[in-house]
């Protein structure tokens, strides 16, 4: 974030002491929310190092000594669907990525007739909730036999999320001077060339969010997975604290390790890289 | 001028066989994506993949499903309808309570959505550190990240009647205040509303900011300097200048409330008794429980028209300036 436009207009107009006030009001109010909004998982992980036992008779108690008996209770029940969640989330994100990023160069630097009509096309499945599609998308995967398959889950995925990685590049692609294609045009390049050796090593910035973005709904989509698989086995990570939840429902102690095994990796990863996801974000967003 | 002077050079490089031309960038001024033609194998090459994806697994289970809401489908067999299923999603007093909800819901959430974020949106940007604006911006979108399911199971617990929310209410000496907010039937919609709180949502955060930090500093100016106080500079100038933003975010809260279903599924299943169930569940239900396709996709239908409606109209309102 650049300079502060309206602080520095408006609130300095009021005088030095007055701003100084304003100032530390905002912090405040600010820094309650923020304590308020974080309390949710401040509690999952500190009621995950406490015996269930020990929260049931004070809910609202501090952890005395750290139960990391929890965590291995938890890890032991949950670390197959950490697992079946990086297989279907890195599979889908690359399918996205590869399919996204040819379909968006073509329709943003190849000429042909009705480009404009199937680029609409592509994104128009966007303003579907998935809700809707839900049921339809069920019985049909289920007539192709890709029930209970990783298959049946990562296509939808990358279905629905192909169309937000061609609306996102087709403008990165279509931002791009001819002239870095021209040396490649001239020489009797391939597209495939042009594609691979010059638009793509300049989208790589660009290609990180899309497959941030769709990593991210990927492995927290519930919807889907619920639907598509019922094999426990096969479960994905929310399935799975669900299932988890739904059977040790009252041990609170590993239960709330197990949210917090499932919670903290992104937590993590998003507060690592955050500023240049937020900052990517809210370019995309604005062009919208 | 520089266009034809490119132009020349190019039909010379390519009368002149194998010659190579020249480099990229030199002598190209203009900025231009003009496209060039490729066979149509290429392209084909490069639309497929997506296109079939897209085609196999998005649009044609669409389709399917918005036929099949004219159909009496069990699963096994599938008779003509009519509108009957539409029929049924009004006047059938189940559907009629998750609209009825459905509204409650989306009216609050709407409010909320436009108000909370926005404040703090404002506040954030008012303040004078950078760090202090990117940490806190940090911080609050933070919940986005973990998926809705953990979130509803970390708020059942602390609404459970044995749970933090009740203790600390008498720890403050309310303990007649406490409930049984998800087993409550009068309470537990709120509750399921109270997700959240203090409902500061990132999406909205984000693009509040976004917005707010583009506004042109001369127009800000230009009312500190007519004398304008804060409220006002803030309602009549900055306001309708994230016009667009507010839309956006308008849109989202209105989809939001329309498809809700992850946190009822997980949290109450539609209880006690239908005091949560909503039009979401009453599809998932209908088709993962009574096995009706018909009448789940006929359901599904009409929160897709009324997606695109509402949709449609605001971004529709108030463009006339």
């Amino acid at each position: 974030m650049s300079k502060p436009v309206v602080s520095s207009v408006v609130v300095a107009s009021q005088g030095g002491r007055h701003a100084r006030l304003v100032h530390w009001a905002l912090y405040a109010g600010l820094g309650l929310l923020a304590i308020l909004t974080l309390y949710p998982f401040v509690f999952m992980v500190e009621t995950s190092l406490r015996s269930t036992i020990a929260f049931l008779k004070d809910p609202l108690g501090l952890p005395l000594a750290p139960r990391w008996a929890n965590y291995e209770t938890a890890f032991s029940k949950i670390w197959r669907f950490g697992l079946n969640s990086l297989l279907v989330t890195g599979v889908t994100t690359a399918l996205v990525i590869v399919t996204g990023s040819t379909a968006a160069y073509a329709l943003a630097r190849l000429r042909f007739r009705f480009r404009d009509a199937v680029f609409y096309s592509m994104i128009a499945i966007m303003m579907v909730p998935f809700l809707v599609v839900l049921v339809p998308l069920f019985l049909w995967v289920k007539q192709l036999g890709l029930l209970n398959s990783y298959a049946g889950l990562i296509l939808p995925y990358a279905a629905f999320n192909v169309s937000l990685a061609v609306f996102i590049l087709r403008t990165f692609f279509g931002g791009l001077d001819e002239s870095l294609f021209e040396a490649c045009r001239v020489d009797g390049g391939s597209e495939w060339m042009a594609f691979w050796r010059i638009a793509v090593p300049l989208a790589r910035p660009i290609l990180g969010t899309v497959a941030i973005l769709t990593a991210l709904s990927t492995w927290n989509d519930f919807l889907w997975a619920l639907v598509a698989v019922s094999k426990v086995r096969l479960f994905t990570l929310p399935l799975g604290e669900v299932e988890f939840s739904s059977r040790y429902s009252t041990h609170y102690g590993p239960l709330m390790a197990a949210y917090t095994l499932g919670a903290a990796p992104l937590i993590i990863l998003f507060i690592l890289v955050n500023r240049s996801f937020v900052e990517s974000f809210t370019r995309a967003e604005l062009r919208a | 001028m520089a266009q034809v002077g490119t132009e020349e050079r190019r039909e010379q490089v390519r009368r002149t066989l194998g010659r190579p031309g020249p480099k990229a960038g030199r002598g190209s001024a203009r900025i231009d994506a003009r496209p060039a033609v490729a066979s149509s194998r290429t392209i084909a090459a490069f639309l497929v993949p997506a296109g079939l994806l897209l085609v196999l697994f998005a649009y044609y289970p669409m389709l399917r499903g918005f036929s099949d809401a004219f159909y009496n489908d069990n699963g096994t067999s599938a008779t003509f309808a009519g509108l009957a299923n539409f029929r049924q999603a009004f006047t059938n007093p189940l559907f009629q309570v998750s609209w009825v909800h459905m509204i409650e819901i989306g009216l609050r959430w709407v409010v909320l959505e436009l108000t909370v974020p926005l404040a703090v949106a404002r506040a954030i940007i008012a303040l004078p550190s950078n760090r202090a604006r990117t940490v806190l911006r940090t911080l609050f979108v933070i919940p986005m990240v973990v998926s809705i399911p953990i979130i509803a199971l970390v708020w059942g617990a602390l609404l459970a009647p044995g749970g933090p929310v009740n203790a600390l209410l008498s720890d403050i000496g309310l303990p007649f205040l406490r409930q049984q907010w998800l087993a409550n039937p009068h309470l537990a919609l709120y509750s399921i509303m109270a997700i959240g709180f203090p409902w500061v949502d990132g999406f909205a955060l984000l693009v509040f900011t976004g917005g707010l930090q583009a506004l042109p500093r001369e127009v800000l100016e230009a009312a500190s300097l007519d004398g304008a106080s804060m409220a006002r500079t803030f309602f009549k100038i900055e306001l309708p200048l994230i016009s667009g933003q507010v839309r956006l975010v308008l849109v989202f809260a209105v989809i939001t409330a329309l498809t809700l279903i992850t946190q009822v599924l997980v949290l109450t299943d539609g209880g006690p008794g239908n005091a949560t169930l909503v039009p979401g569940l009453a599809i998932y239900n209908e088709a993962f429980l009574s096995s009706q396709f018909g009448m789940a996709n006929a359901l599904g239908l009409i929160v897709f028209a009324m997606a695109i409606g509402l949709t449609v109209a605001i971004l529709r309102v108030g463009r006339r300036q």
